[in-house]
Formats: structure tokens, C-alpha cells, sequence
């Protein structure tokens, strides 16, 4: 593969959120066994299904794979925004050791801005267009934090200026219309990070920005996460993003995990053929002459989820098993793979 | 399929010309409203003196940030909106923008960022692929339009489905295959796949290289993801508020980038996980640009003349300091 050459080679330079790997022992985030369910009326469509993953402290996982592949439905589930039809039907989200997946839901929105942080595409999702941002800053920080109206205020200025919008103490009286794009986000950084979360969900949080701009907010992300010590689960299509700042990376295909490990790993040698092909699809900016790699087909319809293996009618290495039998997300050479020619129990050996 | 627009074309200027091309858009709301607020007139200045060309069978890529006029050249140059001034010309023959479609066989086809939007639901795929043909017998026509979606990896039995029973990249192949129907040797390629899942865009990719391989095809195309242009482009232009500020062959643009602009967005491009030194502020409103170089406000290396004079474009590049910057390019973040 050659995405890595590019990343690596910049390593002596390597962005500080990159320094070091997860805390195993006590992650931030742990989620095991997840279960999403739709009722349609076509049936009950599993759109999720037995997702299992841990973040550490100030460690960032990217969350890659096609669309639909269940990566926005796995942050939704983790902050329980999952709107009906839609419901978690199954498995655990533990929140620095407690499981926060039965809490009531007026426990939950405690929990959410004030240990959880949301970053969505849009920023007008968590921005309201009717008050000024520095009243929906102060307004957040006296929900979760005990402080004075006025040191929410002054905050909320220190906020600003903290996420790079210029003149702050202007700008604090702006209504969101009035800012640019990329000034929009850099507010709804500052508004998911106000109450200090242990932990924040970013679902492409760059996608609608300009090149220049994201560049900016993805520096900001690094910093916030590196200063703070703030876990981050970050949702993104662009494998350029995951290399910019990601610890691990997670791959799913289907609703389901189908390998994680370091960001290395998975970007410059991955194992799972659905890993291998979406890398080999990716541009980079090196010279090639050879054409991009193309996975067959596309991703199964939740309807039409093939038996064994969800990827085997895609895979160029699929043999009998994979037909049969899903293949569970296991240890192979330190990471976590879902692929039968992994599992070395029934002496499939890899190819 | 047969060139036919290569037919006895002599070989003394490039495909492609475009000259001295601008356009503006009128903000102000027309005389009346105008005369009643007394006010000035406001014009947005999209295209400013934009000149480039492109040789047979070559891809030329214009890129920069959003707002900065890729569209607006696009659309020029395909026929769907006049120009305020300026020249293009097809081997030679100087093409009136705006009646390129009247044409019989129309000379430049466009391929748009949205499938969804660009072709007809109501029509069927085998008349949206034939409508360029349509003057064609309808026998030929029918034949035709089965040829090309074999072409692009459809079957000549989706001729009489509906767009909505397709997927966002068998859209895009639909959209390509009508663009190659009328035999135009160039394609204007605006974004085509920026609304596709990478697994989807590299089928898309490899598809038009295939196709440009085996038909000559001349591509102007245009995406804001590098890495695309990077695997696509033979030659770049970069634009800026509607100017084009440095033009070169790929493979020089990444390696030598000889304007401050192209460096910044270079390394924009995420991925190279360093710190990024020359990324500042964004671009400012096209209605009122800065004086001077228009670039100067963001440039880490604007002296006093980039704030006074308007550098001109020469030898590829519009910047004052050009010959004694040293720029570092992406090789330098390899190995
Ligand atoms: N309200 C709903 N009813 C039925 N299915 C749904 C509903 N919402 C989402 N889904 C399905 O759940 C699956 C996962 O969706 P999700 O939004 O998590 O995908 P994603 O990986 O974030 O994709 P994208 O990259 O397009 O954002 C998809 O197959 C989607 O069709
Ligand atoms: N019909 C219009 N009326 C007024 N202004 C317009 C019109 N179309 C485009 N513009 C303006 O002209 C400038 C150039 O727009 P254009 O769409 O060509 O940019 P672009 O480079 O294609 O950007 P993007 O990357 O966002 O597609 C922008 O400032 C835009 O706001
Ligand atoms: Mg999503
Ligand atoms: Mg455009």
C-alpha cells in the first residue's frame, strides 16, 4: 500500500495527539456487544450488530467505511440519540467503567454536554439561530457547571478565543448567521468542549468545509484532545483526516467491526480484504500510474445481509466457511480482525 | 467511436484555448433598484482575465478553494451561460460559448457533481443517453446508446429504467455516457464524484482514465480533494478569487509549488499529520477583494509591493516574489 509513505514519513514532525496509544485498563469508552434495530415495515432491520470497541484516555479512534456502513448509528447509540423506529436492543456502553446504556433519560441528558461532546457535519445542528453564541456558551456552562452568570460570560469569551475566532469579545455577541462556516464550527467546538466532557463524538466534523478551513478545525481537534486529555471518536469518510489524527481506526462494513488497529496498521497494512480495498480505492498524493484498487458490487442492503461472512459476495479470498459462518472480531498479531483467513483456531492460515 | 472532430485539424495551436476569459454577476438588483437606492453598482467578479489551454487527450485541473470560480469557468466553457468577455477555441475554430449547443453534434459536454440532480427522472436512461444524439436515425440512436452503456460497465438493458432505480455511481456512469454520445472530444467534469463513496469514485476514476486512453478524451476537471487531482490531472491551473494564480504540469505543481497560494493548499491536504505553518484565515469576499494581489492578506510572505500592485500572470505564475521563493512541495513529507 502506498497511503502510508506520505503519513509515515512526516513521523519526526508527527502531530502531539499522536504521541501514545490506549489506556487498556481503564478506557474512557467501552462498548460491547451493541445492538441497533429498526422496526420497518419491512420487519426489524438490524442496522447494528454486536459493535465492540474501547477508546482511552486522550486517545482518538477514526471510525471509516462506506456509507451506511453504521458509523453514525454508533455514535448516535453511545449518546442514546437514536430516534425511533430506531432502538439499542442489545449490548453495553460503559462510560469511564459505568454502564450509562440504561440510565433514564433524564440522567442522560446530564451526561450528554456535560461528559459527552457532540460535533456534527452541520453545525446548525447544535447551534440555536435565535440567541447569540455567547448566550448559548454561558447557557451550557450554568447547566453543567456550578458558575456565575458573569464568569460564564467571561469564559465563554476565553472559549472563543481558544478555538481561534478572531476578536472574541466582539464576536460573542454575533448570532450564528452572521458567522462563516468555519466560524461556525470552531463555536460548536467551543460549545461541546465548555464543560470539560471526558469524552467528545465528532461525525465528520470537516466534511462541509473548505480545504483551507479544515485544515484549521482538524489542528483545533488535535490540540483540544492533546491539551485537555479529552477522548474523541471521530466519524469520517477521509482516510486523510484518520492519518492526520487518529490513534486507532475502526472499519466497519454492514453494521459491523470488521477490523481495529493502530492507524498505522490499518492504513499503510491492513488485514480484513474489505480494509485492503477501501485503502488501495483511496487517491493519495503520491505519482501512480497503476489504476486505484475497486472493490466489487456494493454494500448489502440491511435487508439483504448475506449469510457468513457480510462482505464474502465482495471478497476475492472468500472460501467455503466464509459462506456459512460470520466471523467474530479476534486478536490477530495484536489487532482485532473479523475474517475466517485470521483465525488460526481452525488452522485456516493467512494468505 | 471516431474522433470526428479531429478531422483535418491542423496541428499549429493547442485543443483547447481559453483566452482572457471573465465574467461577473450583477449583485446590485438591476437598474430600478439601483436607482432607487442610489446605490453603486455591486458586481461580483467570478472570472477575472482567466486564460489557459489544454492539448488533446490531456486532463487540466482547476482547483482552489470554494467560491474561487471553477464552476463558473466550467459552465462557460460548456455552453450553459455566456461569457462577460473573453475567446475559446477549439482547434482554431473560435466557439460562440453560448451557442455551442445549438450546434447539431454540441463540442464540449459536461459531467456535474450532483447524478441526481443532472439527469431527467422522468425520461428514461436510453433517451438521456440519446439526447445529444437525438438527430441521429433512430435505429443508429438506439444501437448507439446500447454501445455506451456497455461502454461504461451498465447493460444495454438499462435503456428502460428510470434514474431513481440506480445508485449514486451507476448515475455517474448513466451521466458519462451521455456526455461521450455526441463524440465530443472535450468533457467538462465538474466534481463527478464528490457526492460518491470512495469505493464508488475509484470505479469512476478509473473508468474516465480507461475511457480517456481509449478515445483521446481531453478532460477539464474539476474536484477540491487533491489527492483526486493528483491521480487524474496531467496539468493544473489554480484559481483564486476568480484569478488563475499559477499554472503547471502535476507533477511540478506538487513536487515545486512556485506560488505561496498553491503551497497552502497543498498543505491543507490532510493526511501528512504535521503542524501546518502557512494555513491563515480564509478567503475574503470576492464583492470587495483586497488590493494588490488579492492573496496577500493570508500570505506568509507579502512584502509591500504584493499589498500596492496587482502581480501579472507570467511564466505560470502570478506573484511578485516567485523566482526567489523556495517553496517546499508534498515530496518533501515523503520518505
Ligand atoms: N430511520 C431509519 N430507518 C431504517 N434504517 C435506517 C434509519 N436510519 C438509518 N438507517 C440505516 O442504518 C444504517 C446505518 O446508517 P448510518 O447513518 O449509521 O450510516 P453511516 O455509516 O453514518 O453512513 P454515511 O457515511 O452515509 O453517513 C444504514 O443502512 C441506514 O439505511
Ligand atoms: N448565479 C450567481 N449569482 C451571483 N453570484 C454567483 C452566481 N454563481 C456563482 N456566484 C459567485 O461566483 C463566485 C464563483 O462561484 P463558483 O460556483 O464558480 O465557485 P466554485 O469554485 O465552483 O466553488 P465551489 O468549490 O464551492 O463549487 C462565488 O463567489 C459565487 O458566490
Ligand atoms: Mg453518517
Ligand atoms: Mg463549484
Amino acid at each position: 500500500m502506498t497511503f502510508g509513505t506520505a503519513v509515515r514519513g512526516a513521523a519526526s514532525v508527527s502531530h502531539p495527539v499522536k504521541a501514545e496509544g490506549s489506556e487498556k485498563a481503564n478506557p474512557v469508552l467501552e462498548v460491547r456487544n451493541l445492538v441497533v434495530e429498526f422496526d420497518t415495515d419491512d420487519g426489524r432491520l438490524r442496522a447494528l450488530d454486536g459493535v465492540s470497541f474501547s477508546i482511552g484516555r486522550g486517545e482518538v479512534l477514526g471510525v471509516v467505511g462506506e456509507s451506511g456502513a453504521g458509523k453514525s448509528l454508533t455514535g448516535m447509540s453511545v449518546s442514546r440519540m437514536i430516534q425511533p423506529p430506531g432502538h439499542i436492543a442489545g449490548g453495553e456502553v460503559l462510560l469511564a467503567g459505568k454502564r450509562i446504556d440504561q440510565l433514564p433519560p433524564r440522567e442522560m441528558r446530564q451526561i450528554r454536554g456535560k461528559r459527552i461532546g457532540m460535533i456534527f457535519q452541520d453545525p446548525m445542528t447544535s447551534l440555536n439561530p435565535l440567541f447569540t453564541v455567547g448566550d448559548q456558551l454561558a447557557e451550557t456552562m450554568r447547566v453543567h457547571l456550578s458558575i456565575s452568570r458573569r464568569a460564564a460570560w467571561q469564559r465563554a469569551i476565553e472559549l472563543l478565543d481558544e478555538v481561534g475566532v478572531p476578536s472574541p469579545a466582539d464576536r460573542v455577541n454575533a448570532y450564528p448567521h452572521e458567522l462563516s462556516g468555519g466560524m461556525r464550527q470552531r463555536v460548536v467546538i467551543a460549545l461541546a468542549m465548555c464543560a470539560e466532557p471526558e469524552l467528545i463524538i465528532a461525525d465528520e466534523p470537516t466534511t462541509a468545509l473548505d480545504v483551507a478551513v479544515q485544515a484549521q478545525i482538524l489542528d483545533l481537534l488535535a490540540r483540544i484532545c492533546d491539551e485537555h486529555g479529552t477522548s474523541m471518536m471521530l466519524v469520517t469518510h477521509d482516510m486523510g483526516v484518520i492519518a492526520d489524527i487518529a490513534n486507532r481506526v475502526a472499519v466497519m462494513y454492514a453494521g459491523r467491526i470488521v477490523e481495529i488497529g493502530t492507524c498505522d496498521e490499518v492504513t499503510n497494512a491492513a488485514s480484513h480484504p474489505y480494509s485492503q480495498g477501501l485503502m488501495g480505492a483511496i487517491p493519495t498524493l503520491e505519482d501512480r500510474n497503476e489504476p486505484l484498487l475497486q472493490i466489487p458490487g456494493s454494500m448489502p442492503r440491511l435487508s439483504a445481509i448475506p449469510r457468513g461472512c457480510s462482505f464474502n459476495p465482495r471478497c476475492g479470498q472468500a472460501f467455503q466457511r466464509c459462506t456459512i459462518e460470520r466471523p467474530s472480531l479476534l486478536y490477530a498479531d495484536g489487532r482485532q480482525v473479523a475474517c475466517h483467513l485470521y483465525d488460526s483456531v481452525t488452522g485456516d492460515e493467512p494468505t | 467511436m471516431k474522433q470526428d472532430m479531429a478531422v483535418n485539424q491542423p496541428d499549429t495551436e493547442p485543443h483547447v484555448v481559453v483566452s482572457r476569459l471573465n465574467h461577473h454577476f450583477d449583485l446590485s438588483g438591476g437598474l430600478l433598484a439601483r436607482a432607487l437606492r442610489g446605490g453603486e453598482r455591486k458586481l461580483l467578479h467570478a472570472v477575472a482575465d482567466v486564460s489557459f489551454s489544454i492539448e488533446r487527450g490531456e486532463t487540466f485541473a482547476l482547483v482552489g478553494e470554494s467560491g474561487s470560480g471553477k464552476t463558473t469557468i466550467a459552465r462557460i466553457l460548456a455552453g450553459l451561460m455566456p461569457a462577460r468577455s473573453g475567446e475559446i477555441r477549439i482547434d482554431g475554430r473560435p466557439i460562440r460559448a453560448a451557442a455551442a449547443r445549438d450546434e447539431g453534434l454540441a463540442v464540449i459536454q459536461m459531467v456535474f457533481q450532483d447524478p441526481y440532480a443532472s439527469l431527467n427522472p422522468r425520461w428514461r436512461v436510453g433517451r438521456i443517453v440519446g439526447e445529444p444524439i437525438r438527430a441521429l436515425p433512430q435505429t443508429e440512436r438506439i444501437r448507439r446508446v446500447a454501445e455506451l452503456l456497455e461502454l461504461v460497465g451498465l447493460h444495454a438493458l438499462d435503456a428502460g429504467k428510470y434514474p431513481h432505480q440506480f445508485s449514486g455511481g451507476q448515475r455517474q456512469r448513466i451521466a458519462i455516457a451521455r456526455s461521450l454520445s455526441a463524440n465530443a472530444p472535450l468533457l467538462v467534469c465538474d466534481e463527478p464524484t464528490s457526492a460518491l463513496d470512495v469505493s464508488v469514485q475509484a470505479q469512476i476514476l478509473n473508468l474516465m482514465r480507461e475511457l480517456q486512453g481509449q478515445f483521446d478524451l481531453t478532460y477539464l476537471f474539476i474536484s477540491h480533494n487533491l489527492a483526486v487531482v493528483r491521480y487524474m490531472a496531467t496539468k493544473i491551473g489554480v484559481l483564486y478569487l476568480g484569478r488563475l494564480v499559477e499554472v503547471a504540469p502535476a507533477s511540478r505543481i506538487f513536487s515545486a509549488p512556485r506560488h505561496p497560494y498553491t503551497q497552502m493548499l497543498l498543505e491543507a491536504v490532510p493526511g501528512k499529520g504535521r503542524e501546518r505553518t502557512s494555513i491563515k484565515g480564509e478567503m475574503p469576499s470576492p464583492i470587495a477583494p483586497p488590493s494588490g494581489c488579492p492573496f496577500h492578506p493570508r500570505c506568509a510572505y507579502a512584502i509591500d509591493v504584493c499589498r500596492k500592485v496587482t502581480p501579472e500572470f507570467r511564466n505560470g505564475n502570478a506573484c511578485h516574489r516567485a523566482d526567489e521563493l523556495e517553496l517546499p512541495g508534498t515530496a518533501a513529507a515523503v520518505g
